[in-house]
């Protein structure tokens, strides 16, 4: 290299080579917005569950209140789910997950509802708290609600094909907010 | 790919962590980069750095004017936070032409002796010669950027190869 005042052209493909991009580690995203809550200048993120309650004006296990309603005008009780044919769907949120407006995602889930009920879809489910407690031999450990994945509800529906129960979990507000949804269908042997 | 603009016009009518999120992915891999580099790949440093730029990018965000791109302008928070840090730490400052340096400086991969040239080179020469002949601005843009006028900026790139070029020299002597 030379001591010249321009870039030799060897020393500017050596520049060129260099990346300008870097991803940065995993846990700074989280960091930075935790960063950003403290100081107010991005919204906390308000669980699904919290909305709800808003809205509704009631204490808890608002959500799935409505599946007990009209699984309840299906059967005059909890649904009977056939093993055979069962599948649960895990509700979970984390980061990403962005609460509607509480009026619209009320709507929302009463809409899916009422449409399952309509197909003869046998459904029911249970609303979960945040916080949990993780159990190993070794360990029970708390769970924090904030935690970084979080399961916050269930549902049980009867289908008779993994497509069929496919298209009710596509259909599920839950997604449409930034929530994931794990399908898994009941073990037979 | 979304806009720049939409990527802002969605944050700021949300404010959503959602939405800075999308902001956020889209625009610090480049800025990462750039702070590892500031702060001679010192992780920690990087970190913080990027931080601190987000905070005051978004208190600020609202009056950006769009009279520079947005990457422009986040990298201009991003280099004054550097050099106020530095400013704070000015025990720190390394002589001219002093290639030995008392900070972490672990470059990704070492043998690439320009990234480790790099960092090894004063902290003010560093910065020139990363927006100049990594990012490619010009010393116009360079100035404003850095609150120096055109010709320290020029003088600062001299150097800065000049200092450059004597760490790669020493490099290859066995």
């Amino acid at each position: 290299m030379t001591e010249r005042d321009e870039l030799t052209p060897e020393e500017r493909a050596a520049f060129e080579a260099l990346a300008r991009e870097k991803q940065p580690p995993a846990y700074l995203e989280d960091q930075v917005v935790a960063a950003l809550q403290r100081e107010n200048l991005i919204r906390k993120t308000t669980t699904m569950n919290v909305y709800v309650r808003y809205a509704l004006g009631i204490a808890a296990s608002v959500l799935l209140f409505f599946t007990g309603n009209l699984v309840g005008r299906q059967s005059g009780g909890e649904a009977e789910i056939n093993p055979l044919n069962g599948y649960m769907m895990i509700l979970k949120e984390d980061a990403r997950f962005q609460p509607g407006d509480p009026q619209a995602m009320f709507e929302e889930y009463s809409s899916w509802m009422e449409g399952l009920y309509s197909k003869g879809i046998k459904i029911n489910g249970q609303e979960l708290r945040p916080d949990a407690l993780n159990v190993s031999q070794a360990a029970v450990e708390p769970l924090s609600p904030d935690a970084e994945s979080r399961v916050t509800g269930y549902f049980l529906i009867e289908a008779q094909s993994e497509a069929e129960a496919l298209a009710v979990v596509k259909d599920n507000p839950h997604l449409k907010y930034g929530g994931t949804i794990e399908l898994k269908a009941f073990m037979n042997r | 790919m979304l806009s720049d603009q939409k990527l802002v016009n969605d944050f700021l009518k949300s404010r959503s962590d959602k939405a800075f999120r999308k902001l956020y992915r889209d625009k610090t891999p480049h800025l990462y980069q750039m702070a590892l580099r500031l702060t001679a790949f010192n992780e920690f440093e990087a970190d913080e750095l990027v931080q601190q730029m987000w905070i005051t990018a978004l208190r600020k965000l609202e009056s950006f004017q769009w009279q520079s791109t947005l990457k422009t302008w986040l990298t201009g928070i991003l280099i004054n936070l550097n050099r106020d840090e530095l400013k704070k730490e000015s025990s720190k400052k390394k002589a001219i032409g002093q290639l030995t340096v008392t900070r972490s400086t672990t470059a990704p991969h070492s043998g690439i002796d320009l990234e480790n040239a790099l960092s090894k080179i004063p902290d003010g020469y560093r910065k020139v010669i990363i927006l100049h002949d990594l990012e490619g601005y010009q010393h116009k843009e360079i100035a404003a950027l850095l609150g120096i006028s055109e010709g320290t900026s020029k003088s600062q790139l001299f150097q800065a190869r000049k200092a450059m070029r004597q760490f790669l020299n020493l490099q290859k002597k066995p």
